[in-house]
């Protein structure tokens, strides 16, 4: 784990919303895994004051590139900055997806969930895990066409994919899940799930993944202010030996087991 | 001086002596190992753990953090592994780092505060026990037990029967008159204070209406309080004679600074760590450029010099 003080070298905005931002250290590009974040933090800015935890999108050299949706102060900021201008940058952090080389994995994504995914993708396709009939597949949804993010990038990382939106302005009309339950019924190959999205989509996702006997990661969110296990302020109820207890998302996770979450709190 | 010694930075309270004034606070740095790939854990003056219950504590449902303007709430509700495990799997690693390490000790009774202290007394490695009276006492609707001075001074006096270790109480701000709850403290054994614990506070959701955080009611921390905690720190000083330790807000060494000179021996550092997780070290270096600019040879010649 490193805490850096790094001049952005690039950031362009993808949508009125979302923005892609890079910066080049080796030391974090070197150790990053799929699934695991950072925690960063504009300089300039005093407030907000704490860093915001961002998934690591992608490794390419020694660049490492971010996705950030607009969603309160602290990513306006992060997307306002310039290039050259000081990014503070804590990681790589937490626990990323543990891929079984044997499966043929199958990624969901939903939304946001698109950002740490692209990393896993791209790192399966230069392990040359996809053997023929058995290329990474991966399910991307989201409310409107300009949610779905990075279908380019994924394509050319080899992957096979099916959309689908809300409103149906691109893919199929309905839910990302529905498309992965129909895929599910249809097929036999030994696969496993990596889903990173919304709670509610990670949760049907959980439940499908049960219910085909499927092994299932998903990447989970919480708030967080240290991001590195002092601060016990990213709880997430888990199944344990002694009863429910709390985990912490950001160095027990972001990647769990589906059957480890006690989805229902 | 001369302008290329290094100034000695180092202070002794309640006969621990630390290479420099600069402390962790309780909860904010985990058990020290967290923080150890970010820097050299022994340049630090003395590390505080975690507060340690007697049995492990599963901690508040989440959201357990908000942000608020310069500061944040929190609602942790005092997750701990307990002092069994505290003991078995934390402090072998704090005892080898070879700086003082202070155990937070919580209670939600007078028995469970004597009860977790006796089992740390005579361990290893640790060289004092922090008090957290800011806990909500169980027998008495939650209210606090440091927000009454007999109830403070009964914890301390508990405390201090079973064991020789040196006692730092760790003071709420939430007390009509800050002098009175020190003097208690200070007469029933205690050989150092610290404060401020966090403030109570809370933040609403306008769109669900429902609190920011899993609880109510959160503790608010970091640069916000500063000011509240600097004026507290000051009337404490002047109501005892005992070592006072400053915390509340501190996030540079021009914040440590305000806090020895109004007469703190040491302060704790806390939220900045989350931000910047060489904080501390930063503000030991700040310390150590003021005395060496202004050609002050000891920390100990800032301390308590408020001018009237
Ligand atoms: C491990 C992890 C990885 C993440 N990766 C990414 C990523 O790659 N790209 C990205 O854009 N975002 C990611 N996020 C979410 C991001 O951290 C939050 O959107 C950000 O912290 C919001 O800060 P803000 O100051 O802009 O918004 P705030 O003002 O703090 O909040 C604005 C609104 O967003 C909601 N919100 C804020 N944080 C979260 C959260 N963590 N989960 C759900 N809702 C939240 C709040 O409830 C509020 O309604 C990740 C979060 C985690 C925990
Ligand atoms: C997340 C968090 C957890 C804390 N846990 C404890 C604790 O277990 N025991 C304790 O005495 N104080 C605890 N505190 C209070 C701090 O030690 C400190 O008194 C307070 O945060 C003010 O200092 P600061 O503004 O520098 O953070 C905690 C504070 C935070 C932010
Ligand atoms: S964010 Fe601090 S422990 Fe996870």
């Amino acid at each position: 784990m490193f805490f850096q003080e790094l001049p952005l070298k690039k950031i362009e905005m993808m949508g009125p919303e979302v923005c892609r931002l890079g910066f080049a250290s080796r030391e974090i590009a070197g150790k990053a895994r799929p699934g695991q974040f950072l925690m960063i933090k504009p300089q300039a800015w005093a407030e907000p004051l704490l860093p915001r935890p961002i998934s690591i999108h992608r490794v390419q050299g020694g660049m490492v590139e971010l996705l950030v949706r607009v969603v309160g102060e602290g990513t306006r900021r992060i997307s306002s900055m310039r290039p050259g201008e000081i990014l503070e940058v804590k990681g790589p952090l937490g626990r990323g997806f543990q891929v079984d080389p044997q499966k043929v994995p199958l990624l969901v994504a939903g939304g946001m969930g698109a950002a740490p995914l692209l990393f896993l993708a791209e790192k399966l396709s230069r392990s040359g895990a996809r053997k023929k009939n058995r290329a990474p597949v991966l399910f991307i949804g989201g409310r409107t066409k300009k949610e779905i993010l990075a279908l380019k990038e994924f394509r050319q990382a080899g992957l096979k994919v099916l959309a689908a939106t809300e409103d149906g302005s691109f893919g199929e009309r309905g839910l990302v899940t529905d498309r992965l339950r129909d895929y599910l019924e249809a097929q036999s190959a030994e696969s496993a799930l990596y889903a990173c999205g919304p709670v509610g989509m990670l949760k049907a996702v959980a439940a499908l993944a049960l219910k085909e006997g499927l092994p299932c990661q998903v990447s989970l969110e919480e708030r967080m202010a240290c991001g590195m296990g002092a601060c016990l302020g990213c709880a997430v109820a888990r199944k344990q030996e002694e009863g429910p207890g709390y985990a912490k998302v950001c160095q027990d996770g972001p990647v769990f087991e589906a059957g480890e979450i006690v989805w229902d709190e | 001086m001369n302008r290329l010694t290094k100034p000695d930075l180092s202070v002794t309270i309640a006969g621990i002596r630390m290479k420099n004034p600069v402390l962790t606070a309780s909860g904010t740095f985990g058990y020290g190992r967290e923080y150890a790939p970010y820097f050299d854990l022994q340049e630090i003056g003395a590390l505080v753990t975690k507060g340690i219950s007697l049995k492990p504590m599963a901690g508040n449902p989440p959201p357990r953090i908000c942000e608020t303007p310069s500061g944040m709430l929190n609602a942790i509700g005092l997750q701990n592994v307990g002092v069994e495990a505290f003991l078995r799997d934390k402090l072998p690693y704090l005892a080898e780092l070879g700086i003082p390490v202070i155990v937070n000790v919580l209670g939600h009774s007078l028995k469970e505060y004597a009860e977790v202290a006796s089992r740390l007394d005579g361990q290893r490695g640790i060289a004092a026990l922090e008090i957290n009276i800011s806990c909500p006492n169980v027998a008495q609707g939650g209210l606090a037990f440091g927000a009454d001075p007999r109830l403070a001074a009964r914890v301390v006096s508990r405390v201090r029967a079973v064991t020789r270790l040196p006692l730092i109480t760790k003071l709420t701000p939430q007390v009509s008159d800050i002098g009175c709850i020190a003097r208690a403290a200070e007469e029933a054994g205690s050989d150092a204070l610290s404060l401020i614990n966090t403030i109570p506070g809370m933040a609403v959701d306008i769109h669900t209406r429902r609190s920011r955080l899993g609880r109510i009611n959160g503790g608010l921390s970091g640069p916000a309080i500063k000011p509240v905690a600097l004026r507290l720190v000051y009337q404490a000083v002047q109501a005892v004679s005992i070592p006072v330790i400053g915390l509340g807000g501190i996030r540079t060494a021009e914040d440590a600074l305000e806090f020895l000179i109004v007469g703190a021996r040491a302060v704790q550092v806390g939220t900045a760590n989350f931000i910047r997780p060489r904080a501390c070290l930063e503000i030991i270096q700040g310390l150590r450029n003021f005395l060496m600019s202004r050609g002050i040879n000891r920390i100990e010649n800032v301390i308590g010099t408020i001018r009237p």
